[in-house]
């Protein structure tokens, strides 16, 4: 090795300080390209044998939390649509959920086709994030053909939101009080024939997915989390029924229109544990949305969609809890009768789910360290939620926000001072 | 010796069929497997550069020749750019003994398959030292796969080149051709080469690093792995080296298996004569040339259509699965079949395949 | 809401009978949430009891509030009735005051749920509350180069546009 200091080594196991040190680090992120996101994983490697990790996140925090609180409730449900460009909807569902509980209480009710919609919007919302992630992890295995072709099946859902909300990332589809757009006969049709196109493409991926040899030799057994371990952890979501543990927030504590069909509503769970039950889960879980979409398609009521809203909001404090595609989503509001939230936190399934990942990757080879990451679909944008650009002097820390013009100039400036990088 | 010749072979190893020939059929076959992967996927594949997207490969390696070249501090630099030239050098080199144009390679000796043995082995090696002179956290591991990967499709590949230099009783690829002009039929349709065949397109696909065997450089896993440090014109020095060797490992196959740059004059005794006969005419050798290429280029492709199905129809294994298929597997069957060749060529020949051959014996 | 909200009470009584004058204010906020209100250390029994009668392994979140009264508290959020059998969970917000502010000290529940570790370094990390027993209570979100002592979501940190409408307010 020609540079041996450049590659830091970890510190001996046993033995004498003398000793040739056997384990050694590495890097995962926070750029990596089987990251969409930034994160950091330091990884203890033995030979190919992960012996531990340590989770770093924070990369994208963009200080939503405390923006909340400077916001009417309006403006802060097209805030919280942007924690996350994948499950968005479901956060502005939750938001309005804890609003119309705290109106609630001084009798304030929803409109039930309102509701109906937004349970619509949020199941094909479902399905599009779990096909996305399906293709994501087909990539990570080194399986582009599954990736291909998942991500075409996944157009006609995103056609679909795109038919009903004009928008294909962030839907606004929710306002405090209703929903914004209704549904005609025409789009309900296209999606019944959507939805058993999409619910037939998953039967074939299940078949797929269960049957390649190469997939289950790469999933099976890997990212083992024992059903114990998940509820010590906090697991939520898939990567919980993945384990074997059967909770499900749109089964154990309907929200919006998910207690209209309880009864056929079913808690998908698989009990092998690892990569490959996620995998499962998660397909299934596609078919089963498929079906309840079918299914509130045929029973939507008629009526108003939106009911106007009193702006200000009587004080309460409300845990709103929503299943988002990843798991469980909180948003615990604390409103003081303004139009203002006084604070509103919002915990998102993949904080709960990224202290999983280094008891699954322990004692799995570095060629799974990413599937295993993946395995928990997660999610960074939603997990950190704040920026302020901190301008660090030791003996006076100042703290500001860079304006864009700021930024770049800042940007010339490094790139003036490190020529040495151009060459 | 006279100067026309050395003029002449000067020109072939430089143009035609030399390294602007092997480097224009290796672009050319790249374009076929992206186009077809691409296809296999239900995508469109490159589109815009000439015809079809033909000449994107080309503007690809144009490109990487124009990016920014950058070396880690840590790097041994003078080692990097020497694995980056030999990288591209040795699949070239050994491209010159693959016949092309003609029943023999522009550059031909009796026992120039074991020189070719060497130089696959010498591929591997580069990468192994590619990666290893790139001083990076992410490199070593994709170093160390790269190399305990070579050691377990090296054995089956040499067993196969070797099994056909047994059938054939030859050792040099213009014998092994001429051997089967002379047997009316490819060694293929000899049994036991069958297995020697899928063994060899299995173990290029591994050589090649191509999914499912891309392992060392598994871009999810270890960001590219030996190649992670190398850009610029380096990396495409690199990307050109894996063309050429997919040309390489191709022609190889087509040569070894499938008779070479011949193709219907196997079964056509006359038209063989013909072409033999017109071999020093010079107006008409033209002729002959652009036929045996032709039938180069097609039976090639059709390898590398084999190797991008192969690609697009399964996900990565892991390096233990790997190593355990090769030595649980392919090397156990491979060496038994090759000493059942060993033990019944001569028992083989004159007894079963008589019969066998007597349905290709058309004189 | 005709419902009767029979389950929630029951819990509630439950919960008063056992603890008696530790819990400081115990009520049925609506449908399937329960509001426990309790001093420092005694949410750690509330916790093993939960456990104990009813299973409830289930850790939802822990947010922290910075109070309109200036009190710092942290609200744990856990399912009270494990979503087993078909019921409705119902879940509990557990909160508790933090008697200074400069130092907020709760004791951690990290040796009951091993999760709540992640939830807890949020927590520390935005809102200052320091939570003994929390073995690897480091930063957890905002960079390692951020002033010590800074607390982006208590009150008293303002962003730029909040600065703004307060020196507009004072203009006025």
């Amino acid at each position: 090795m020609a540079d041996k200091k450049k590659i830091k080594l970890g510190s001996p196991q046993t033995g004498c300080s003398s000793c040739i040190p056997n384990t050694f680090e590495i890097p995962l992120g926070p750029q990596h390209p089987a990251l969409k996101e930034p994160t950091h994983f330091l990884l203890e490697v033995e030979g190919e044998i992960i012996v531990n990790a340590t989770p770093r996140i924070g990369y994208v925090h963009r200080g939503i939390e405390k923006l909340a609180e400077t916001k009417t409730y309006s403006a802060n449900l097209t805030l919280v649509e942007r924690v996350c460009g994948i499950c968005s909807h479901i956060h502005s569902i939750s938001l309005a959920n804890a609003a119309e509980a705290a109106l609630a209480l001084e009798g304030f009710e929803v409109p039930l086709r309102a509701q109906y919609i937004r349970t619509i919007v949020a199941e094909l919302e479902r399905i599009h994030s779990h096909i996305l992630w399906l293709g994501v992890a087909a990539h990570e295995i080194g399986f582009d053909t599954l990736f291909m072709l998942s991500w075409r099946d996944r157009e006609l859902t995103m056609d679909l939101l795109e038919d009903i909300s004009g928008n294909r990332v962030n839907y606004a589809m929710n306002e405090i009080g209703g929903s914004r757009r209704d549904m005609n006969q025409s789009q309900i049709d296209r999606m019944l024939k959507y939805m058993d196109i999409t619910e037939e493409r998953m039967e074939r991926y299940k078949d797929i997915c269960i049957n390649e040899n190469t997939i289950r030799m790469r999933t099976q057994d890997v990212g083992i989390l024992l059903p114990q371990k998940a509820k010590e952890l906090c697991a939520c979501g898939p990567t919980a029924r993945a384990s074997g543990v059967a909770i499900d927030v749109r089964y154990d504590d309907p929200y919006s229109a998910y207690g209209e069909f309880r009864d056929i509503f079913n808690v998908i769970t698989y009990d092998t544990n690892d990569v490959f039950s996620r995998v499962v889960v998660r397909i299934i879980e596609t078919v089963e949305a498929c079906k309840y979409i079918k299914w509130m398609l045929k029973n939507i009521p008629d009526g108003p969609i939106f009911k106007k809203a009193p702006r200000k909001v009587p004080e309460a404090q409300i845990l709103s809890r929503t299943e988002a595609p990843r798991g469980e989503l909180i948003h615990y509001l604390w409103s003081n009768n303004t139009n203002k939230p006084y604070r509103l936190k919002i915990t998102t399934p993949t904080l709960s789910n990224i202290n999983t990942v280094p008891e699954m990757m322990k004692g799995d080879y570095l060629a799974d360290s990413t599937i295993t990451l993946a395995s928990i679909d997660p999610c960074f944008s939603c997990e950190d939620r704040m920026i302020t650009i901190v301008n660090n002097d030791r003996r006076k820390p100042k703290i500001e926000t860079w304006s864009e013009s700021q930024l770049r100039k800042y940007s010339n400036d490094w790139h003036a001072k490190n020529k040495r990088w151009k060459k | 010796m006279t100067a026309v010749w050395w003029i002449l072979t000067i020109l072939g190893i430089l143009f035609f069929p030399g390294i602007g020939f092997c480097i224009s059929i290796a672009l050319f076959d790249e374009w076929i497997d992206r186009k077809f992967y691409a296809a296999l996927q239900d995508r469109i594949g490159p589109e815009h550069a000439g015809f079809k997207g033909i000449l994107q490969p080309l503007a690809d390696f144009l490109k990487l020749l124009a990016n920014e070249d950058i070396e880690p501090e840590a790097a041994d630099k003078w080692g990097m750019r020497f694995t980056a030239i030999i990288g591209l050098a040795i699949p070239l080199v050994a491209l010159l003994f693959i016949p092309i144009i003609d029943t023999t390679g522009l550059l031909s000796f009796e026992g120039d398959i074991l020189l070719l043995a060497f130089l696959t082995t010498m591929i591997a090696l580069i990468i192994f030292l590619a990666g290893w002179f790139s001083a990076s956290k992410l490199a070593m591991p994709g170093t160390m796969r790269a190399a305990s990967q070579l050691l377990s499709y090296e054995i089956p590949i040499l067993l196969a080149m070797f099994a056909v230099a047994l059938r054939t009783q030859s050792f040099s690829l213009a014998g092994i051709v001429q051997w089967q002009l002379d047997a009316h039929r490819p060694t293929l349709f000899s049994l036991p080469m069958v297995v020697f065949f899928l063994v060899f397109l299995l173990s290029s696909q591994a050589e090649l690093e191509r999914s499912p065997f891309d392992i060392p450089t598994a871009e999810t896993e270890i960001v590219g792995g030996w190649e992670v440090e190398y850009s610029g014109k380096k990396l495409g020095f690199f990307r050109l080296s894996a063309d050429l060797q997919m040309v390489f490992s191709a022609g190889l196959a087509v040569t070894l298996f499938l008779g070479g740059p011949t193709g219907v004059e196997m079964w056509i005794p006359s038209f063989a004569d013909w072409l033999a006969s017109i071999e020093g005419v010079s107006g008409l050798a033209v002729v002959a040339i652009l036929y045996y290429t032709t039938m180069f280029a097609i039976k090639t492709t059709i390898i590398v259509l084999i190797l991008s199905a192969f690609r697009a129809l399964m996900a990565r294994l892991r390096i233990e699965q790997f190593l355990e298929f090769s030595w649980k597997w392919v090397i156990p069957v491979t060496l038994g079949v090759f000493a059942i060749t060993f033990f019944y060529v001569p028992w083989t020949d004159n007894v079963v395949w008589s019969h066998w051959e007597g349905l290709f014996d058309v004189s | 809401m005709s419902k009767t909200l029979q389950d929630e009470q029951d819990i509630v009584d439950t919960l008063k009978s056992q603890f008696g004058e530790k819990i400081l204010e115990a009520k049925v906020q609506r449908e399937r949430r329960i509001f426990v209100k309790v001093a420092n250390p005694d949410h750690l029994e509330i916790f093993s009891f939960a456990m104990e009668k009813w299973k409830a392994w289930h850790l939802i979140a822990i947010s922290s509030v910075d109070k309109p009264d200036g009190v710092i508290a942290a609200v744990y959020h856990f399912d009270i009735r494990p979503p087993f059998g078909g019921q409705v969970a119902i879940s509990m917000n557990l909160m508790i005051d933090c008697d200074s502010r400069e130092k907020p000290i709760l004791a951690s529940v990290y040796h009951l749920i091993n999760g709540a570790e992640y939830f807890e370094r949020e927590a520390h990390d935005l809102m200052g509350i320091f939570f003994e027993g929390n073995p690897n209570l480091i930063r957890l979100i905002l960079p390692d180069d951020f002033p010590e002592g800074v607390y982006p979501l208590r009150k008293d940190f303002l962003l730029e546009i909040q600065k703004e409408e307060q020196a507009k307010k004072e203009k006025k």
